[in-house]
């Protein structure tokens, strides 16, 4: 049985898994005039009175044909033709460190253990592409809770899956693999952070991080680590591939904001996949600023990239 | 004969590009793969264009090199219009970039603008006058060709985040066809000393 629990800000995916009512919402509520009787987009109507904005997902084959995942290539359009065939997971996903209760939870048993939710959040590549994409998974702060981190954890690793058999990417000298994220304690509970399984009401393709990867939607993808072997609370903040890779480029924190270049490219506009050259402003925190922001009260946003 | 095969070998580079955009589809981000096919697509002509003398002196006398080695100006000139394109949509990604010339201050940016600018002037001095005009300068002018390729490693290496890979694949073969050509010509002179001191 699938459990399903509703945040007020959460949109039932039987709203979302037809793209095409979906993307044509705003025609039908127009037409018939039916904004606030239509009941079917009511909690959509509600996402939106909460972030501010209406997210049409990009297009699947986008999501899904354009991939970082430099373990099979740093060619994004090689992603898929590589992963092709590849599956990865299922697996027992280990959560250790510093918790009262380490767990090995059976990846395929997370929607059943902490319930099933559907969102859509904006996805901000730091290479200043964007993307709208519905992910379907587990809020990360239920796993948290439930590993019950002792008060000297301030910091959650998360270390992905590594078989060079199947990841001709790993070859690569020039990374320290396993591909290795982190994110703050607060950050790690804050409810928009995530754990996808699948997107587009599908399972996660591996291109896209199967069987489980992090969604972290106010910080550039890099964050969102693909296909999460372990999870581990620390003391100290763990190092992470990209910063000891770019420690110039790449920051721990990462959050999306647009007044801070990376020393390539300026971070102050974004381009939504599928557009050619249009681009759009970028937001702090990806638009997330109104849930996000208290947690970076008092730090200097330029100096903590 | 020889002018078609070369025509051939450097329109291979756009025909790969319209055959991609055409026929495979330039995916999620089209203005950005057109942006690295274009660079690609300089950067083999550049190679083919450094690695042609040096191939040339290394296989003595074959008139089929000699002949093509005569027209490195049609070389040149098709790795700048290569290089143009590159940089023309780059130019047009980013023109609606509120910090459209700050990028200019990138060095991942300016290293690949510099090499653009030295082929420039290099094509626009190409001709049978200006190196007329230009008498022994036009020489010291053209040399600056080399300066692009240390600008274009840093360029790539920036590209791939550190790595030196990509840069090697470019460049690489030309290390090769250098050392060889210096190691041989070390050989010899010590060769040739020897024979003298007998």
């Amino acid at each position: 049985m699938k459990l399903l629990s509703k945040p007020s800000w959460q949109l039932p995916e039987s709203a979302v898994t037809e793209e095409q009512v979906f993307v044509s919402r705003r025609a039908l509520v127009k037409g018939l005039g039916l904004a606030l009787a239509w009941p079917g987009l009511s909690p959509m109507q509600a996402w939106a009175a909460k972030f501010g904005s209406e997210l049409t997902p990009s297009k699947e084959e986008l999501v899904t044909s354009y991939n970082n995942f430099y373990e099979f290539s740093t060619d994004k359009g090689e992603v898929r033709p590589l992963a092709q065939g590849v599956q990865l997971g299922p697996w027992e996903l280990e959560i250790g460190g510093l918790v009262e209760k380490p767990l090995r939870l059976d990846t395929q048993k997370l929607a059943q253990l902490f319930g099933e939710e559907e969102r859509i959040y904006r996805f901000r590549c730091v290479e200043a592409w964007a993307a709208v994409v519905p992910w379907r998974g587990v809020g990360l702060k239920k796993l948290v809770e439930m590993a019950r981190p002792l008060s000297g954890a301030k910091y959650v690793r998360f270390v992905a899956h590594m078989d060079p058999k199947v990841m001709p990417g790993l070859a690569s000298g020039h990374f320290p693999w396993p591909y290795s994220e982190g994110l703050r304690i607060d950050e790690a509970t804050h409810e928009l952070a995530f754990l996808a399984t699948g997107i587009y009401g599908k399972p996660l393709p591996t291109q896209n991080g199967a069987p489980v990867r992090l969604v972290v939607p106010w910080k550039y993808g890099f964050k969102s680590i693909k296909s999460i072997r372990s999870i581990e609370f620390t003391a100290t903040q763990p190092r992470t591939l990209w910063n000891d890779v770019g420690p110039a480029e790449y920051g721990f924190y990462a959050n999306v904001n647009p007044e801070v270049d990376h020393p390539r490219w300026s971070q102050a506009t974004e381009k939504l996949l599928g557009s050619w050259v249009q681009r759009q402003p970028t937001r702090l925190f990806n638009g997330y600023g109104e849930q996000v922001a208290s947690l970076y009260q008092g730090l200097d946003l330029k100096r903590n990239y | 004969m020889n002018l078609g095969l070369l025509v051939l070998l450097l329109l291979a580079p756009l025909v790969r590009t319209v055959w991609i955009a055409t026929q495979v589809g330039l995916g999620a981000n089209p203005l950005e793969r057109l942006i690295h096919l274009f660079g690609s697509a300089a950067l083999f002509v550049l190679v083919f264009l450094l690695c042609l003398p040096i191939v040339t002196r290394l296989a003595k006398g074959n008139k089929f090199l000699q002949d093509w080695t005569r027209r490195r100006r049609l070389i040149g000139l098709s790795a700048l219009a290569y290089g143009t394109v590159h940089l023309g949509l780059y130019g047009l990604d980013q023109w609606w970039s509120p910090k459209f010339w700050a990028n200019l201050g990138r060095p991942f940016v300016w290293t690949g603008f510099v090499s653009w600018v030295i082929f420039l002037a290099l094509g626009l001095t190409s001709n049978q006058i200006s190196r007329v005009r230009l008498k022994k300068n036009w020489q010291r002018l053209h040399r600056l060709v080399w300066l692009c390729v240390p600008l274009l490693v840093v360029h790539l290496t920036l590209k791939e985040e550190g790595a030196l890979a990509l840069a090697l694949w470019w460049f690489g073969p030309l290390a090769a066809l250098w050392l060889t050509e210096r190691t041989l010509k070390l050989r010899r002179t010590r060769r040739e000393a020897e024979s003298l001191g007998h």
